[in-house]
């Protein structure tokens, strides 16, 4: 700062830490001082940004930050004198047409640098500059202010205005777009109030939207396995929830009416005419609790074969009545059965702050009618809904009749028949053929088997359209009873979510000929001791599609979490990276090339258990129109003394210190010979 | 300067300094700035401010022949000299016509500058991707600005460079006189369109053993969630070099170094021609031996850029820091040739400072690639939090909407600042200004999809522009704008055809809408709207979309929008935002004076992006050679005066 110039006395040093609560990953800067001093500026930040904060956690200072302020010369406006009140109504320079509220009115136009200080233009009217144009709207008043900055103030209140019910096609986008935005608002509000890392910070959530009877309106999904997948949940309230009052929410987590698997814990709140008389909408958030109970910390057991071993099974149960928190029935619950939950308190939290984004969507929700009527909320909830279902349509009319058999790890596989019925513009996608509901946990829960095909059918439209309850009105599903993909109780699902999703994936790809499969895991890798346990899910290759190759190390389908960083994960666990590379030329061949494959290579430091559960390890991804599929992937464990235990898909090592977990991802297909 | 024969002109006199013009006639004029004014009213005596509003002629300063060889545009009017200020009678027919008996006004006008505040030039510069925008400081304390565009390679060379010679009247030739220019003031976009078009140096990516993919693979997610074909970002780096080394979280060195391998792999990039290098290991950001054993083995083969992962960014996270680095390393280069090319010629009596993206500006030796990212941006919010402050509002929403994208920002005493930030698929570690960009302008395309009206994200650019440029391009939101009378195309540049001198085309976007209303009525079997009704169904979607964004960067993160005011201050924010039907919390929409003006005096980088503010109404003109004047210095006042300014000469630093 010297050394350029800036004289001494005008130097002013800022210090600043950016602490955050351990475990955590959102860092806030404050002036620093003495530990107990940043500790109070940090509680009062925390809690005015999130609503919250936990006194007493540690905290960890992540940067310091030393900012030198110099003052360099700068001019400054020059100020007008104060005005000889009043100032005279300025005189337009002419006047033009400009349509505005419905009609082309002769309206004035000023030019800027004619305005006085104090001087008053009231809308509608135009003010031209040479560098530009402002707009001055019925309603609102111009004035220039001692420096010559323009200045606008409504002066007249808004009218709400009800707007009309049929179909308008502005309306239409308007409407979708504000229901997509409190859909956002409420992830927002659930990020900012969630006190854990799995729903502040990897954000695995959804928050929703519903009409009356229960049919998702808009959502707003981070990862894709969340899609369209509340619905069920939301009518099995409907049916099970008993007589609703105003003030009540419920919650729910069972797989077999709705759900995805246990720790995806659903909140939902009723919104309630003014009058009481009758529940007008719905609002839904699903948070993914880190933990839920169930045999293992995380409630992912690898080998689980009942429901009982995830963890707390929730029914409906009401949350809250009268706006109460019914904080010791859920408590009991959550403690209840062979393996509780763990920690209590963290899931009350999350559930508080589910409370809480449902309730800034109601209060969104509330401003919308109170700006356009009721009647036009309740009618576009339809029309947005009627939009989607048209634009599936649309794609439905150029499939052709297809199908495919999936093979999975297991002697599992997925079929499917998708059938178009060009006359009613339905599709019927039939998995009729598919496996039998598993011993184990490859079991997929029916919401999550929508999901991926919803997302299927989203990637098809290739334009960014709502996705509602209208997307899967022409799309008929057929799902027999008892397969891997529509499990009954007590059967174990864990495994669902993160395998059997991206298989029904790539086999409605495969059935529709358009993309060869990708690595068709999440390669799901768990390890720890009593004092530490991680989780991550590892990218791999995805696959060609006519004309383009596969990308390389990348997530595919209906996940996209992320990797922690490598300097990250050695500072936090007692392991080292020894390396995370493209896994080259494990990409199908073919006219285009599959994506390839990482391999990722973990020293432990301390002995550890860790799991993996990951598929394609004996299948190969397919390739399609001749391409060839990808390669397997491959586990194993590497010891110091050079040798090495190959590992099966779903499996479990004890490492020892310095033993080595070698990961290598599958490969996605080519596309057309080569 | 022109000049013309003595029978077609008018002599003025200009009495004491640059302040008033006595007129040989009963008109009273001030020169303000850089133009004449010439007040209509008869009386003789001393007008009030409010004549100004009644002005009914004015003239130009580039129309001003000053016949006295001593005053000349640019230079200092010498203290109480009279001078005679000549018009040309053919342009100004009229004018000429009022000065027929002299008058004399002995009372001394209010508004005069003293002669201590008389300084060397001051010069803001924002060279944005189209246009390049200066606003200077005369040593009398007056100001003027200018606009030209960025690139016009067969005008001159550097659009910088040559606004200057424009302001000071300078021929091509002349050089630049020591000591006229005290400072020139710097944003650039350079940084961040080289970037977007990976236009930087060749740089060699140094790392630790294992990790040579690592910056590739990144975090493993992908950008667009429903893409079936996953673009990734492409690499900055060139080649990538893996080094054996490992130091382990704590600091212990598992591997020590290879020095002969990092030697041999450094020469051969070397001898490829490789000269800038980014050098990144595990953990080095704490534990930075490695990093600095590398750099000087280096430094020994003559690397020229060269970018060390603990300088840059001393933070943990390989993978940011990695990108920052590699960042810093390509761009730096380019950024050092592009200050020498302004700084050369400004020679070294005129300081040179360039905007950082965190919104503090830096001398130009010490101005790096990962610090260049958000030059253009940053200074804009600097400017409009001081404009807005002079003006008495401290809460504020910037709103700085251009052609393809809009830049939110949320200010409530404190500049906020990001630490990560992803910018053109590069994951950035350093301190930024929290900007909130959406992908919707003026330009942004209008759609009908057969059910729906959409608007954007695609957007048409500069070129071919909106349908009203006369380059046959798509309906845009200006377009809109211009279909319902919000945009003159009479008070509107008129740059456009293939000679560039026609105005906007009212014809083609009355045709667009025409045709649209029809295909609208077809596909929905419904009565044909108006035209205008089109224009405005698809404008209110704009706007709808744009107080979601502002929602987004204030509702979402917790603050209560109502009590904020919108400040307005991009190209395009004017006639799309200032509807205001539904923006939220429109307490106040309040855009800066004329063309973010004292954005520009306190900051420099008085921002207009280039196509932003072109496809939109409030475009900043292109070509723009009018100029405007400035209201009235205050009244015993000493003219503008520095005053100490946080923010600038700003410069943040991390251990």
């Amino acid at each position: 700062m010297l050394a350029q110039g800036v004289e001494e006395e005008l130097i002013r040093i800022e210090y600043r830490a950016r602490l955050r609560y351990q475990g955590t990953d959102t860092a806030l800067p404050v002036v620093l001082a003495e530990a107990p001093e940043m500790e109070a500026d940090f509680a009062r930040t925390h809690l005015r940004r999130f609503g919250f904060a936990v006194p007493g956690r540690a905290l960890t200072v992540e940067a310091v930050l030393v900012e030198a302020v110099g003052s360099a010369g700068a001019a400054s406006h020059p100020e007008q004198p104060a005005g000889e009140p009043p100032a005279p109504a300025p005189l337009p320079q002419t006047r033009v047409a400009m349509f505005s509220s419905g009609r082309r009115l002769e309206t004035p136009l000023y030019r800027r640098d004619h305005l006085l200080q104090g001087q008053r233009v009231t809308g509608p009217a135009i003010i031209v500059e040479p560098t530009g144009t402002v707009v001055i709207e019925e309603g609102w008043q111009a004035r220039t202010d001692r420096r010559g900055n323009l200045i606008l103030e409504r002066y007249r209140e808004r009218r709400s205005q009800a707007a009309p019910t049929a179909a308008d096609p502005v309306m239409l986008e308007v409407f979708n777009n504000l229901f997509m935005s409190i859909a956002e608002q409420m992830g927002a509000t659930l990020a900012n109030t969630a006190s854990s890392v799995n729903i502040k910070e990897r954000l695995d959530f959804s928050c929703a939207l519903f009409d009356q009877s229960g049919k998702l309106v808009a959502n707003a999904p981070h990862i894709p396995v969340h899609l369209g997948s509340m619905g069920d949940s939301v009518r099995t309230v409907i049916r099970e929830g008993g007589a609703m009052q105003p003030g009540d929410v419920f919650m729910l987590n069972a797989p077999y009416n709705g759900g995805t698997h246990l720790p995806d814990i659903t909140v939902i709140t009723p919104v309630f005419a003014d009058d009481g008389s009758q529940v007008l909408f719905y609002v839904g958030s699903r948070g993914h609790h880190a933990d839920i109970g169930g045999r293992t910390p995380g409630s992912s057991p690898p080998d689980s074969r009942s429901i009982e071993e995830e963890g707390v099974l929730i029914n409906t149960l009401l949350l809250v009545r009268n706006g109460i928190f019914r904080e010791r029935e859920t408590r009991a619950l959550l403690a209840s059965g062979p393996y509780p939950c763990r920690n209590i308190d963290q899931n009350i939290a999350d559930l508080t702050a589910q409370i809480a984004a449902n309730a800034s969507g109601a209060a969104a929700l509330g401003k919308i009618i109170a700006d356009t009527g009721l009647d036009a909320v309740q009618a576009y909830m339809q029309h947005v809904q009627d939009n989607a279902e048209e634009s599936v349509r649309r794609v439905i009319d150029v499939l052709q009749d297809c199908s495919f058999t999936y093979p999975m790890d297991g002697d599992r596989q997925i079929r499917v028949q998708i059938q178009i019925d060009r006359k009613k513009r339905e599709a019927v996608i039939d998995f009729t053929g598919t496996s039998a509901q598993d011993d184990g946990n490859y079991n997929a829960p029916t919401a999550i088997c929508k999901a991926a095909v919803l997302y299927v059918f989203r990637t098809l439209v290739e334009d960014n359209i709502p996705l509602n309850e209208g997307c899967m009105k022409p799309l008929r599903l057929i799902i027999p009873p008892r397969t891997m993909i529509s499990p009954e109780y007590p059967a174990a699902v864990i495994a669902g979510n993160t395998e059997v999703s991206q298989a029904i994936t790539d086999a409605l790809f495969g059935a529709l000929g358009v993309l060869a499969s990708s690595q068709g895991t999440m390669n799901n890798f768990l390890y720890g001791n009593t004092a530490y346990q991680n989780y991550e899910t590892i990218c791999g290759g995805t696959g060609a599609g006519p004309g383009y190759p596969g990308t390389s190390a990348v997530h595919s389908h209906m996940t996209n979490t992320r990797m922690t960083d490598p300097e990250v994960l050695e500072w936090r666990f007692p392991v080292r990276i020894e390396s995370f590379a493209i896994r080259r030329g494990s990409g199908g061949r073919g006219r285009f090339r599959g994506g390839d494959g990482v391999v990722r290579k973990i020293r432990f430091l301390e002995p550890m258990t860790a799991t993996i559960l990951s598929s394609h390890r004996q299948t190969e991804p397919y390739g399609l129109a001749g391409g060839l599929p990808g390669k397997r992937g491959e586990n194993s464990v590497l010891h110091p003394d050079g040798t090495a235990t190959l590992l099966r898909g779903n499996d479990e090592a004890l490492l020892a210190p310095d033993d080595i977990f070698i990961i290598k991802t599958p490969g996605g297909g080519g596309f057309g010979r080569e | 300067m022109r000049r013309t024969s003595g029978d077609r002109l008018a002599k003025l006199t200009v009495l004491n300094g640059r302040q008033i013009i006595f007129l040989q006639c009963p008109k009273i004029a001030v020169l303000l700035g850089d133009r004449i004014q010439f007040c209509p009213q008869r009386n003789k005596t001393i007008p009030s401010p409010a004549w100004q509003s009644q002005v009914s002629q004015e003239l130009p300063y580039k129309h001003i022949a000053a016949i006295r060889p001593d005053i000349s545009a640019g230079a200092a009017f010498p203290a109480a000299a009279c001078a005679e200020v000549c018009i040309d009678r053919l342009e100004y027919p009229r004018l000429f016509g009022y000065f027929t008996k002299p008058l004399r006004i002995e009372k001394p006008f209010p508004y005069r500058v003293d002669e201590q505040t008389m300084t060397p030039w001051q010069i803001w510069i924002d060279r944005g991707g189209t246009f390049t925008d200066i606003v200077a400081r005369r040593p009398d304390g007056s100001l003027t600005s200018h606009k030209l565009l960025s690139e016009n390679p067969e005008q001159y060379h550097d659009a910088a460079i040559q606004g200057i010679r424009d302001i000071l009247g300078l021929k091509a030739a002349e050089p630049v006189p020591a000591g006229l220019i005290g400072a020139v003031k710097m944003g650039t976009t350079v940084a961040t369109n080289a970037l977007l078009e990976r236009r930087g140096d060749r740089t060699l990516l140094v790392i630790t053993g294992g990790f040579g993919d690592a910056l590739r693979i990144g975090y493993q997610n992908r950008p667009l969630l429903f893409a079936r074909h996953i673009v990734l970002p492409e690499m900055l780096y060139e080649e990538v070099l893996e080094v054996s080394e490992r130091v382990s979280a704590t600091g212990g060195i598992i591997t020590p170094l290879d020095e002969a391998v990092a030697r041999n792999g450094l020469r051969r990039a070397f001898d490829r021609g490789i000269r800038a290098v980014a050098v990144v290991l595990m953990h080095g950001y704490r534990f930075p031996a490695h990093e600095k054993r590398i750099a000087s083995l280096a430094q020994d083969i003559g690397f020229e850029q060269i970018s060390v992962s603990h300088r840059v960014s001393p933070l943990m996270k390989l993978i940011s820091r990695g990108d920052t680095t590699v960042v810093d390393a390509y761009l730096s280069p380019l950024l050092r040739r592009y200050v020498e090319q302004v700084a050369r010629p400004l020679g070294n009596s005129t300081r040179l400072m360039f905007m950082q993206s965190g919104g503090g500006l830096t001398d130009a030796r010490l101005f790096q690639g990962k610090d260049a990212i958000l030059s253009g941006p940053a200074g804009g919010v600097v400017g409009m939090v001081k404009a807005a402050e002079e003006g008495g509002f401290t809460r504020l929403i910037g709103f700085d909407m251009g052609g393809t994208s809009t830049d939110v920002t949320h200010y409530d005493g404190e500049y906020e600042r990001s630490f990560e930030t992803v910018v053109a698929g590069v994951r950035m570690q350093a301190p930024m200004m929290h900007i909130h960009t959406v992908a919707a302008g003026g330009g942004s395309i209008l759609i009908f999809d057969g059910a729906r009206f959409r608007v954007g994200p695609q957007s048409a650019g500069a070129n071919p522009g909106p349908a009203c440029y006369r380059r046959g391009g798509p309906l845009t939101v200006t377009d809109c704008n211009v279909m319902l009378g919000r945009i003159q195309p009479e008070y509107f540049p008129k740059v456009f055809g293939p000679k560039a001198h026609q105005p906007l085309d009212p014809a083609a976007v009355k045709e667009g809408f025409a045709a649209m209303a029809q295909m609208i009525a077809k596909a929905t079997d419904r009565e044909e709207q108006s035209p205008e009704a089109v224009a405005l169904g698809f404008l209110r979607i704009a706007i709808e979309n744009m107080a979601n964004a502002i929602k987004k960067i204030s509702v979402q993160r917790g603050y209560d929008v109502s009590r904020y005011t919108l400040s307005c201050y991009g190209g395009a924010g004017g006639p799309a935002c200032l509807p205001g039907r539904r923006c939220p919390g429109d307490e106040d929409h309040f855009p800066p004076p004329p063309g973010r003006r004292p954005l520009c005096l306190r900051h420099g980088a008085g921002r207009y992006q280039g196509p932003a503010g072109e496809a939109s109404g409030a475009a900043p003109h292109p070509g723009g050679k009018d100029r405007h004047h400035r209201p009235l210095p205050a009244a015993g006042r000493r003219g503008p005066s520095p005053s100490a300014c946080p923010g600038s000469g700003r410069g943040a630093d991390t251990n």
